[in-house]
């Protein structure tokens, strides 16, 4: 049978059980399963544990795991509330002050954490109320942590790259370098949004006689304190990027022991140190850990049997002998990914369709690393649009006063900067290559 | 008092607990060996052995033990956009059958994974490695979990079955 067809056929089996509510990792696995009784020798079937086993048998995947554990301590103290305060404290003269601080503690935290929901959740559960009573209106404060959370997966750590450098066999080490300058540059670009929303909302509430509350000044000994209060983490989040940039470390060492410094400060400085408090960490890592790595582990098998049915090889090949720009399959390709991100998270979006788009990525001459910080632009606005937005998930979760509408609609100029982003990125490669290239090793 | 909790199903739901601490433990002390092979090697400029290894086959106890406490948890996502415009009867049929796949799914990637694990046994099969662990330790956590996993399953469809439609609440 042709190829296309048989993945044509796999690639609608997914769709059915993806859509019928099972779980993901099993839906995936159910479809791996019923493409090898389908189209496969038995033999095949007899190896299904061998290669689940091996989608996770990898130091590299250690990483994840690890990461999520650093953001979890970190999630469960008040490091987020006291990171946008400092922010707050130093930028409340500039209008718009409170929210450009959250997007800037958002993009510290995201060097916390490698996964976009936890790190909409541990700025926004102090930030989105503290926005509301300053007279935010509920979209701008919802959007700025529905977007600054999803920097959560481009400034290292981030789990999607740890899982697009396993499925296309790029340096994570690298890839994580360079999602450093695009998530600065996306922070920048976030943040100036935010002053301009803010003024014009508050020009349109003095017309209308609302006042908005007068900002409380600080003093510079209040700025230093709680700057001094967020030191000790800040040094562990430049310790961990410099082990990763100078190549001391591997990303798997950096995750281990970034986990364990965050825990040490978390015991001294935030008082975390009761078993029960540990035990509840412990759990909620666990829980998040075994969702990601089932998934993985599944995804793994799913994308074994579209190699193994040459799906993978034929649409490749077909793509790159098409004679058109490249730059009008890259734009195809964004196009995939953006829809694909509206439904999955980005850990499958990324094991299912690499192992197809690598070989096409590569054959245009593109680079693979390059690539990897705009796919992750790719699965960040899908984080941040229906249906299956994990982040709009999460603010809905912290503030369930505000209807979903005026989320969505908070979080449309932010999506459409982040597609400024992937523009910016495509006419200027080297905001995410040039780091990298300049890294030893 | 629900039919459901009978002394079987709340076996099976201890069961998964247990997985579950097993996984989160094993998270835990993946971070303490990375921690002291990174000491051993960059401090103490000595040579590392067992460390990664035995990481790794943390990260898989982690994935799979903590599968069927994921599930007891809810924690697998799933996409709900289409099943949450179906009336709730229909939707309940609709999990019941979904749950069957999966478990099934679950249960015979145990078998296939107990196959593997029995080869490894038979064969005597040791990880390539200077550590040179038996496989069959690292090989006993996809039976296990998955075994498990199918468990907790056939503890939801149960409790989807029975007459007050699983509207009992869950131990934590």
């Amino acid at each position: 049978m042709d190829p296309l067809v048989v993945g044509g056929i796999v690639i609608l089996i997914a769709t059915v059980f993806l859509f019928s509510g099972m779980p993901i990792a099993f839906a995936l696995g159910v479809t791996s399963l019923a493409a090898m009784l389908l189209f496969m020798d038995s033999y095949q079937i007899s190896v299904l544990a061998e290669t689940t086993f091996e989608g996770v048998n990898d130091f590299g995947m250690l990483a994840i795991p690890l990461f999520i554990f650093m953001g979890m301590i970190a999630a469960l103290t008040r490091v987020g509330s006291d990171l946008y305060e400092c922010f707050h404290r130093w930028l409340y003269k500039v209008p718009g002050g409170l929210g450009i601080g959250n997007i800037a503690a958002c993009s510290i935290f995201a060097a916390l954490t490698g996964s976009s929901p936890a790190c909409a959740a541990a700025i926004g559960t102090m930030g989105i109320p503290e926005m509301q009573k300053r007279g935010y209106p509920d979209g701008l404060a919802t959007g700025i942590i529905t977007a600054g959370g999803t920097l959560g997966i481009l400034i290292p750590p981030s789990v999607t790259m740890i899982v697009y450098g396993m499925a296309t066999e790029t340096s994570i080490g690298k890839l994580f370098i360079a999602g450093i300058l695009p998530g600065l540059l996306m922070t920048v670009l976030f943040a100036s949004w935010v002053p301009f929303s803010y003024l014009r909302n508050r020009k349109s509430q003095t017309a209308a006689g609302l006042e908005t509350p007068p900002e409380k000044a600080y003093g510079l000994a209040e700025r230093l304190s709680i700057t001094i209060k967020i030191l000790p983490l800040v040094i562990v989040v430049v310790l961990v990027l410099s082990s990763l940039y100078t190549g001391w470390a591997t990303p798997s060492e950096a995750a281990g022991v970034g986990a364990f410094l965050v825990l040490v400060v978390a015991m001294v400085f935030y008082r975390i140190y009761r078993v029960r408090d540990l035990k509840a960490i412990l759990m909620r890592t666990c829980k998040e850990s075994t969702m990601l790595m089932m998934i993985i582990a599944t995804s793994f098998l799913f994308g074994s049997v579209l190699t193994n049915l040459y799906v993978a090889q034929t649409l490749a090949q077909i793509i790159v002998e098409l004679d058109v720009n490249r730059w009008v399959i890259m734009a195809l390709i964004n196009v995939l990914l953006l829809m694909g991100g509206c439904f999955l998270p980005p850990v499958a979006i990324i094991l299912i369709i690499c192992p197809i788009l690598h070989p096409i990525i590569t054959g245009l001459g593109f680079d693979p690393i390059w690539f990897g910080v705009v796919i992750t632009l790719n699965l960040e606005a899908g984080l941040i649009t229906p249906p299956v937005g994990l982040n709009l998930y999460v603010v809905q979760g912290i503030a369930p006063q505000i209807p979903l509408y005026r989320v969505l609609r908070g979080s449309i100029p932010f999506v459409l900067l982040l597609l400024l982003g992937i523009v910016v990125l495509s006419v200027f490669p080297q905001i995410a290559t040039w780091l990298p290239n300049k890294m030893i090793g | 008092m629900s039919t459901h909790r009978t002394p079987f199903f709340r076996l099976i739901e201890c069961l998964s607990q247990i997985s579950g601490y097993a996984a989160a433990l094993s998270i835990l002390a993946a971070t303490l060996i990375i921690v002291e092979q990174v000491v051993v090697r960059y401090v103490f400029r000595a040579p590392t052995i067992w460390q990664v290894e035995i990481a790794v086959y943390l990260l898989i106890a982690a994935t799979f033990l903590g599968a069927p406490y994921g599930l007891k948890e809810n924690a697998h996502i799933n996409i709900d956009m289409i099943i949450i415009n179906i009336p709730t009867d229909a939707r309940r049929k609709l999990d019941i059958l979904t749950s069957t796949i999966a478990m099934l799914f679950c249960f015979f990637l145990a078998y296939r994974g107990g196959v593997m694990w029995w080869e490894a046994y038979e064969g005597g099969w040791r990880s390539s490695s200077l550590l040179s662990v038996p496989l069959i330790y690292p090989y006993a956590l996809i039976p296990v979990g998955m075994f498990l996993t199918g468990l907790q399953y056939t503890e939801k469809i149960c409790r989807m079955l029975s007459p007050d439609k699983g509207k009992a609440p869950r131990s934590g």
